[in-house]
């Protein structure tokens, strides 16, 4: 670049280019960007008894306090425990422990997951704690967990490794479409 | 089921789509014309002209039909690959205009305003459909000599499947705008309501806003003397610190004593200001009798066209105003009553004429507001009930003897009119006869929270009266506790609330306790073992118990009287025994509504008929899915009126979800929908082993052979046109595949 004719006029945008400054911007530009993640998305991680699981925080839509569950006369039961109030409304609540057929214990401050299947077509879970969240790529092999499933495969998309140790992806379609058939 | 869109006319149904397909019309025609068209804007386009065009043929706005036949004509065309240019979009935005004209007009200008209009936008179709025929020709001499014009390149048609790789699926997205956006509900609010509620929800904002300052206020007083109090326990303070720190604290105590009398008026005032809010809103669900009875004249009138008899009818207390959901729950009850009143009651014109009456027959439906309730009576100058009569099919079904008929009194003899199955008529006629009706009326009017009574004078006539709250949206209750559990139960179904000591009942009758009360013995039931909490035997000694229905319902605790809002009980759960809604309390903790009625006839021994279980128990249930709410609510009421059980559903997906969860006897879907079309459904279903002999009709506007074949293709047993809807053939498909309705009312046609 030539030097310009009034120095009083040099500014930030035409002084001279630093060394290497246009191999380093030709190495850049022709680096093939990567492929974006197929499935990646933000998820909750919690804990249900000795299990640490994920949910898409699409469908886990809010984390409330243990909540109070109203019985409903004749049917709760195994898995419907009854109707919680969340933010004025009034949503079946349902026991994820029990359809996962687990030995539940307690392991943390219990909360309640609010589950969103569809606009206006909420459940209340109880579970042992939240974890936290991330971003997880279910795709990523350098994510993915080798640890087996504890339970039947379909009720999993995968697992991945957290700084926390395995998680395992619930299939929300499978969970929701359990839950209906569960509690009809 | 209720589609939420029974209130609204045909015509309003139509206003509603124009608003929402012109809103989609405009936005898209603007995009269109910058330049990024995509399938999705023409799809969305041509999907906007085409479900026009359906709800304006389903109330014959011929005109706007011939219009938005032009503009899907040509939307399809460009989805072929036509360009379209500037012109075009001119041509699109000013039929839009009309179309937007058209909505904005109120329904009772409609037809001076289309008068006045239909040359100039006949003209203005005809012109569109006459350019949009010469368009190849047009396009190549538009672009070379009109280069100012720009044309709008289109993308390729879709006619061919894309090869490329789908688009990556956010599995955790957002879900899109359009998936919400299909679910909106729509409320009607008058502008000046929504003033006066705007108006006190500012205020109550302001109200809070001075609570958060009291709570400052107090919190200051709080540390103040919490920092006085300190001085006092530290043992270095010198005296006159202490006198200072104490005359600090009387000081602070005296001022607390002020702040929380401010406080109190402020709390006072949002206590208020809260209440009429509330009664404000309240009042916008409040909707006038009149519009819960449109059908009644024609239905008087069609009836009585039918027996051969001359009825006129009056309406008393239109403007009486009812809750929405009360009033949804009317037609049906009262359009029985009415049939029954002309075919059961009234003579026939030469009858009434030999006893001395005027040939022409007289029905009074009167609603009104009596002692804070909602009364409706439906009164005919028929024969009356005939007692003898009466009795005689009592003991002709061995309902009592003889002895016991005959010393029967009035009132305990009409009340067998509504008992199921009982008719007093002897032939089945298309509208009478079947002797469920006035068990079915009884059923839907507890169901809202109502009862029903009879009085008739033999050669005088029949008064059914209908006593309802006047609204549904907030009741008073007595709360009350079982096994643990904190219920409610409506006053209104409550006879008396005492604390009695059961008698046990004789031996061989163990378990069976009794009381006295007034001079009656009334079964004891324990509300724990009703409800399926508990099995444990009644406690000795003095328990709360509920009168209601000739049962004494024991409870554990009485809590208290209070107003509680109800809420509809969610639908995913069913109806379930004993409970009729839900509720959140002053905590904001949900608890449960029982259903009085419904343990009364358990308590009793005998399952609960509601209308919707009977109705359930008899109706085949349909899906209806369709885009436009105007056809969908058009087919709903068609088939409801049959006597069907309706659910609707927006698009194939929805409907889907549907069809996965819920036992269906019949689908019906139109072909063309956004998310998953009609096609896609029923191939969707025919590969489900579960649906896959599940009866289908598909209902489109396309009738070509093309279209059929591929409907029938899929699996469809019925490809029929949405113009089959007025010459019988839609009915009548439904009837071949799942057979006729049992009707709703037994002897009425058309009440479902």
């Amino acid at each position: 670049m030539s030097q310009p004719a009034d120095p009083r006029r040099a500014n930030i945008f035409n002084r001279p280019l630093p060394p290497g400054y246009r191999d380093e911007m030709r190495a850049l530009i022709a680096e093939r960007p990567a492929d974006p993640p197929r499935q990646t998305g933000s998820t909750l991680l919690f804990q249900l008894g000795g299990l640490r699981l994920a949910l898409p925080t699409r469908v886990a839509s809010a984390v409330a306090p243990i909540l109070h569950i109203a019985r409903i006369p004749h049917r709760s039961g195994t898995v419907l425990l009854g109707l919680a109030a969340f933010r004025g409304d009034i949503l079946p609540c349902c026991s994820l422990a029990r359809l996962l057929d687990l030995q539940h214990a307690q392991t943390g401050t219990a909360r309640t997951l609010i589950l969103e299947e569809s606009p206006g077509r909420r459940w209340a879970v109880p579970i042992d704690g939240v974890l936290g969240i991330r971003i997880v790529d279910t795709d990523s092999d350098s994510q993915a967990s080798t640890e087996p499933a504890p339970l039947a495969a379909h009720w999993f998309r995968g697992s991945f490794h957290d700084d926390g140790g395995a998680f395992h992806l619930l299939d929300h379609d499978v969970l929701f479409r359990q839950i209906t058939l569960a509690t009809a | 089921m209720s589609s939420g869109l029974e209130d609204f006319s045909l015509f309003d149904l139509f206003r509603m789509e124009a608003e929402e397909q012109v809103r989609v019309l405009q936005a898209e025609l603007i995009q269109l014309e910058s330049g990024t068209p995509t399938t999705a804007t023409l799809e969305a386009l041509m999907r906007a002209a085409h479900s026009l065009k359906g709800a304006a043929r389903i109330i014959g706005l011929d005109v706007i039909v011939h219009l938005t036949h032009v503009m899907e004509d040509r939307f399809v065309a460009a989805q072929a690959g036509s360009a379209l240019d500037s012109t075009d979009v001119d041509r699109m935005l000013t039929a839009t205009d009309w179309l937007a004209r058209l909505q904005a007009t109120p329904e009772a200008e409609t037809a001076t305003w289309l008068e006045a209009n239909t040359p100039a936008i006949e003209a203005f179709a005809a012109s569109f459909a006459s350019a949009a025929a010469s368009e190849p020709a047009a396009q190549t001499s538009s672009i070379q000599a009109q280069p100012e014009k720009p044309v709008i390149p289109t993308p390729a048609a879709p006619a061919a499947k894309q090869s490329a790789p789908e688009p990556e699926e956010d599995v955790f997205g957002q879900r899109s705008q359009q998936d919400s956006a299909t679910r909106e509900r729509t409320v009607r609010i008058a502008a000046d309501r929504f003033d006066q509620i705007l108006s006190l929800a500012s205020e109550l904002l302001v109200a809070s806003r001075k609570l958060a300052t009291q709570g400052d206020i107090l919190d200051r007083n709080r540390r103040a003397i919490a920092r006085s109090q300190h001085l006092l326990e530290d043992t270095t303070t010198t005296p006159a610190a202490r006198t200072a720190a104490l005359r600090e604290i009387d000081r602070q105590t005296a001022s607390f004593a002020g702040h929380i009398a401010d406080l109190d008026l402020v709390s006072r005032a949002n206590e208020r200001t809260a209440e009429r809010l509330y009664r404000t809103v309240l009042a916008g669900r409040l909707r006038p009798f009149s519009d819960g009875i449109t059908g009644v004249a024609r239905l008087v009138r069609d009836t009585a066209r039918d027996l051969g008899k001359q009825v006129r009818l009056e309406v008393l207390g239109e403007s009486t105003r009812v809750d929405r959901d009360i009033l949804e729950r009317l037609e049906a009850p009262i359009s029985h009553l009415i049939t029954n009143a002309i075919d059961h009651g009234i003579e026939a014109p030469a009858e009434r004429l030999a006893a001395g009456k005027p040939a022409e027959a007289h029905i009074r439906l009167h609603g009104r507001h009596e002692n804070g309730r909602l009364v409706i009576t439906v009164r005919d100058d028929g024969h009356g009930i005939h007692r003898d009569q009466l009795r005689e099919r009592i003991i002709q079904r061995n309902l009592v003897t003889a002895e016991t008929a005959a010393g029967l009194a009035d009132n305990e003899l009409l009340e067998f009119l509504f008992l199921p199955g009982f008719s007093t008529r002897e032939v089945i006629s298309t509208v009478s006869g079947r002797g469920v009706g006035l068990n079915v009326v009884q059923s839907m009017v507890q169901e809202a929270g109502g009862s029903v009574t009879v009085t008739s004078e033999p050669g005088v006539g029949t008064v059914f009266r209908l006593t309802l709250p006047v609204t549904r949206s907030v009741i008073k209750v007595i709360r009350l506790q079982v096994e643990g559990e904190l219920y409610a139960v409506p006053l209104v179904r409550i006879d008396r609330v005492a604390h009695l000591e059961p008698t046990p009942g004789a031996e061989g009758d163990a378990g069976t306790h009794t009381i006295e009360f007034n001079d009656q013995k009334l079964p004891v039931m324990s509300l724990g073992s009703l409800l399926g909490l508990s099995s444990k035997p009644l406690p000795a000694g003095s328990i709360p118990m509920l009168l209601c229905g000739g049962i004494a319902f024991a409870a554990d605790r009485l809590v208290d009287e209070i107003e509680l809002p109800v809420r509809r009980l969610d639908r995913r759960l069913g109806k379930v025994p004993g409970v009729s809604a839900a509720s959140l309390d002053e905590n904001g903790l949900p608890l449960l509504i029982l259903d009085m009625e419904d343990l009364i006839q358990t308590a009793l021994g005998r399952p609960a008929e509601t209308a919707a279980a009977h109705s359930a128990s008899l109706a085949p249930h349909i899906l209806v899915v369709d885009d436009s709410h105007t056809v969908r609510e058009m087919e709903r009421r068609l088939l409801a009126r049959a006597g069907y059980i309706i659910t609707t559903a927006q698009n194939g997906q929805e409907a889907w979800n549907l069809l996965r969860l819920n036992e269906y006897d019949l689908l019906i879907s139109d072909v063309d929908m956004p998310q998953m079309n009609g096609i896609e459904l029923v191939t969707k279903v025919r590969d489900n082993p579960r649906l896959a002999r599940m009866p289908i009709i598909l209902l489109s506007y396309k009738d070509h052979e093309e279209d059929r074949r591929r409907g029938l293709d899929a699996g469809a047993d019925f490809y029929l046109t949405k113009g089959d809807f007025q010459n019988d053939a839609f009915r009548q498909a439904v009837v071949d595949l799942i057979g006729p309705a049992e009707p709703l009312s037994s002897d009425t046609e058309g009440t479902a």
